[in-house]
């Protein structure tokens, strides 16, 4: 072994990791080279004074802030509050987009135009509300009151209101602005009964996706409590040395004993 | 408790006792890791922290491909590097004088004192990922493979690395003289 060879294996010699063999080599390289006897020993003393490095110990600032963190980590309520809102922020705007999709150009809330539809055509597609309505219910009804008004078949057949409040031209905006004006108020067609099943189908999807995100956000709610129940019960018991109180407030105990 | 420090709390024992003995074990393993790295009381004591949230809350996955420690200090490793970055600074070594251990005696107080000054100065002239193995092996007395466990590598880049940053430390500590 020539000292090339025996330089780049002093850190592992020094530290056991060599096979026997090659150990065998580097000790008789070692006893007839004095430089790599030497560069040996000041490997040595690097490690040796390394090791003599002072230690940092955690003291009692340390776990004090430590179990603050760990509190502040476990606050049940912002954790929840945070999916949950950022969950139904997703859902409502999946809904707002699918109505603002499906529904037509928004008409004065004075119907004077709203077409005829009898009532046994529209049985089969939408039963009598009841009293009290669900948000997702009251949504589909609105997108399929709008659908049976005016469907959107062609953009340049819809109605155009002679008189059109002003506010709603605003909320229309650039669209509702630059909107041809009729010469005079047209009855809108009747949708066909292939539209209102496309738009009841629709909003039947529609609730469904809607329930399913509901109970999906309930799911992932109660499982994030219980994942932070358990969290709060094992660091009681884990902490328990400590001497610390288990903590129901949510503050930070003042002193510990070791 | 997160599922990690739960994890190894059931392999070692089961017994719910042992868990704040783990806690505190863990802790000083990654505050003195830390410390070594970042060479500042203050940084290493955040990064520590943070490490053991991590491990209590189960936020960086532990895959029981290795020893728990190890995945702590890769870690510490990792939020170690993540502050220098973020600070764009060197490392500021502490001068208190409980982390020198001073017991009175000003001449070998002083002695040791600026020991410890030319060690810190030398480290913190290492890059990052030599500063770390260097302070694994020598100081924390992690093997070779447990350090290819820590940094993810192949052992024979453990070898070469290790031996690279040996001589670069070396090389700094000669140019202190």
């Amino acid at each position: 072994m020539n000292c090339v060879k025996a330089k780049d294996v002093l850190g592992m010699y020094l530290d056991g990791e060599l096979r026997q063999r090659h150990r065998c080599a580097v000790q008789e390289h070692l006893e007839a080279c004095e430089s790599c006897r030497g560069e040996l020993t000041s490997l040595s003393s690097i490690s040796a004074r390394l090791s003599s490095l002072p230690v940092c110990e955690p003291g009692e600032a340390f776990y004090r802030r430590l179990f603050q963190r760990v509190w502040e980590q476990r606050q049940p309520a912002s954790t929840m509050s945070g999916r949950y809102v950022w969950g139904a922020a997703l859902a409502a705007t999946a809904m707002l987009a699918l109505f603002l999709t499906l529904r037509p150009p928004l008409e004065p809330v004075e119907q004077a135009t709203r077409p005829a539809v009898s009532a046994p055509q529209m049985a089969d597609v939408r039963p009598e509300p009841p009293a009290r309505l669900s948000a997702a219910s009251q949504l589909a009804q609105v997108a399929d009151a709008s659908a049976t008004q005016a469907p959107p078949v062609n953009p340049s057949a819809m109605p155009k209101p002679l008189t059109q409040p002003r506010r709603l031209r605003v909320a229309r905006g650039v669209t509702a602005a630059r909107a041809p004006r009729s010469p005079s108020v047209e009855e809108s067609p009747s949708p066909t009964p292939q539209q209102v099943a496309a738009v009841s189908e629709a909003l039947a999807r529609l609730s469904t996706v809607a329930q399913e995100t509901g109970d999906a956000l309930h799911r992932a709610v109660v499982l994030q409590a219980k994942r932070q129940e358990t969290a709060r019960e094992t660091l009681e018991s884990a902490f328990s040395a400590f001497a610390v109180s288990p903590v129901t407030t949510g503050e930070v105990p003042e002193t510990h004993e070791l | 408790m997160g599922p990690a420090i739960a994890a190894e709390v059931e392999r070692v024992s089961g017994a719910a006792r042992l868990s704040s003995t783990l806690v505190d074990q863990y802790a000083r393993q990654a505050l003195a890791f830390a410390y070594h790295v970042l060479g500042n009381r203050e940084d290493a004591e955040d990064v520590a922290q943070e490490a053991l949230i991590r491990a209590l809350f189960g936020r960086a996955p532990f895959r029981h491909e290795a020893a728990f420690s190890t995945w702590l200090y890769r870690v510490v490793h990792n939020l170690c590097i993540d502050r220098m970055r973020a600070e764009k600074r060197a490392p500021c070594a502490s001068l208190d004088a409980q982390d020198y251990r001073i017991n009175g005696d000003a001449h070998r107080d002083f002695d040791r004192v600026l020991e410890i000054a030319a060690l810190r100065q030398a480290l913190d002239s290492l890059p990052p990922a030599m500063r770390s193995i260097i302070i694994l092996r020598d100081v924390e007395g992690l093997s070779y493979d447990e350090l290819k466990s820590v940094f993810r590598i192949p052992l024979g880049t453990v070898k070469s690395r290790l031996n690279h940053a040996r001589r670069l430390l070396r090389q700094a500590l000669e140019a202190q003289k």
